[in-house]
């Protein structure tokens, strides 16, 4: 049909968006989780988007102060960095979380996005709780850059491109690209 | 009643697909067509078998034929039978999508802005921006969300760890709020700066009520971060006297950023979801 329906049928597409076939799975929400989501509208939606800025900003600032420490030399830097890494522990399975709930609230049809995001945010899970358990153990990893050590200051810094690549998927859920053209 | 017997449809021409053209359209209405009131237009909501019209700017259409308006709603978030002019900006297509769509009358007491307010509002943008645009359609809406992920996760983490190292008394936490202090007060001005472009370019610089907010606030958080960064820089133990009112007016400076950032993100998270389309 018409632009609005192509746009729609992409945006549904991708975004799995709520269509008359979706009310029903809406409606199977455990009453309790139903009524809080109908007392407050926005938990509908706001969650994922508030929690997940902080995987995203902690683990870019890890491999940041990483390099600023090899950089400077500034030792704060490195601790600043481990820091990061922590923040980013805590706050990913928040983001899992709380993504897994919008998914299901909103996005009720299977989509491959969302699954290769998921999937994505549970491998940077699992790279920072390396990073940062390898850190705990060995607060001179960084200093003494040289044979293994080097893996770790690889691996805080595939941080980077991770967390990009599963914001990215995130931010074509919020602002399709396709509607931009 | 069939709203399609209601007069011919029209279609209104495209627009070319992009919202920076929005300067451009037409902003005469057929004078030919039937007159809706809001009234009216509001019984034909999709429910109960009736037609689904929504209008836009003056305009009516019927969307009843759409399988993403079905039983009048579109995408949970918005409602047949209502002008939409105002929830429109919310939406991340551009008004190309009407053309699809059969005009089939407008809207009497139409809210359409005048031909002189639009051209007050903003210019076109210019050829070169708007070539990029064309480019990396990326820009148009995605700068400045993902740059306010930095102010935001910034100045909320540098009361966590502040507060983390007044707990334990590990003073590297300390510096760590520092840094990131730091962090919130180099990427505000470009969070500003993005969220200007963002305004102009998708919002018409229209005075909304939760951009005035932002644009309130967000040069106070600026302020007090920049502030609270320059005295810890110069005083690196200010945190040490905090028996003495120094210490608790820095501590509070620091503290005060947690709820004035909240209330940024606050009000930035309403234009992008907003409270209305939850309901």
């Amino acid at each position: 049909m018409g632009a609005l329906e192509d746009f729609a049928t992409m945006a549904a597409k991708r975004q799995g968006g709520p269509g008359p076939e979706d009310e029903g799975r809406r409606r199977a929400l455990p009453p309790r989780l139903g009524v809080l989501v109908a007392r407050h509208p926005y938990l509908r939606r706001h969650p994922h988007p508030a929690v997940s800025h902080f995987p995203i900003v902690f683990m870019l600032a890890a491999s940041f102060f990483s390099v600023l420490y090899l950089l400077t030399g500034v030792t704060s830097f490195e601790t600043t960095a481990f820091h990061c890494l922590g923040g980013g522990l805590l706050s990913t399975p928040a983001a899992i979380a709380t993504g897994i709930f919008t998914q299901r609230l909103n996005y009720p049809q299977p989509d491959p996005t969302l699954t290769l995001e998921k999937r994505l945010s549970y491998l940077l899970w699992a790279m920072v709780s390396g990073a940062f358990a390898w850190r705990l153990l060995d607060p001179e990893v960084l200093r003494h850059l040289h044979g293994l050590n080097f893996f770790y200051l690889l691996l805080v810094l595939a941080l980077t491109p991770l967390v990009t690549v599963i914001s990215f998927f995130g931010g074509m859920l919020t602002f399709p690209l396709d509607k931009e053209e | 009643m069939s709203g399609r017997t209601l007069c011919s449809p029209t279609m209104p021409g495209r627009t070319q697909g992009s919202p920076l053209q929005k300067h451009k359209k037409e902003t005469s209405l057929p004078e030919d067509q039937k007159k809706f009131t809001l009234k009216e237009l509001a019984q034909l909501n999709g429910a109960g078998g009736r037609p689904a019209f929504i209008a836009y700017r003056g305009r009516v259409y019927d969307v009843s034929d759409s399988a993403r308006w079905a039983g009048g709603k579109h995408m949970a978030a918005h409602f047949a039978g209502a002008d939409l002019t105002g929830e429109f900006p919310d939406a991340p297509h551009g008004e190309e999508v009407f053309a699809g769509y059969p005009q089939v009358g407008v809207l009497q007491t139409s809210p359409e802005l005048p031909e002189t307010q639009e051209a007050e509002v903003s210019g076109p943008p210019p050829g070169f921006l708007d070539r990029l645009l064309k480019r990396f359609p990326l820009l148009k809406r995605h700068p400045h969300p993902m740059v306010v992920h930095f102010p935001i996760v910034f100045f909320v983490s540098t009361p966590i760890f502040t507060i983390l190292y007044l707990l334990t008394g590990i003073g590297s936490f300390e510096t760590t709020g520092w840094h990131c202090l730091g962090g919130g007060v180099l990427f505000t001005p470009v969070a500003l700066v993005t969220g200007l472009f963002t305004w102009w370019l998708n919002y018409e610089l229209r005075p909304l009520r939760p951009v005035v907010i932002k644009l309130i606030l967000t040069p106070i958080l600026l302020l007090v971060g920049a502030g609270a960064f320059a005295w810890r820089w110069l005083d690196p133990e200010i945190l040490a006297q905090l028996p003495y009112w120094t210490g608790k007016v820095y501590l509070a400076l620091l503290c005060v950023l947690l709820p004035l950032v909240s209330l940024i993100g606050w009000y930035g998270a309403s234009l992008t979801f907003p409270r209305h389309a939850e309901k």
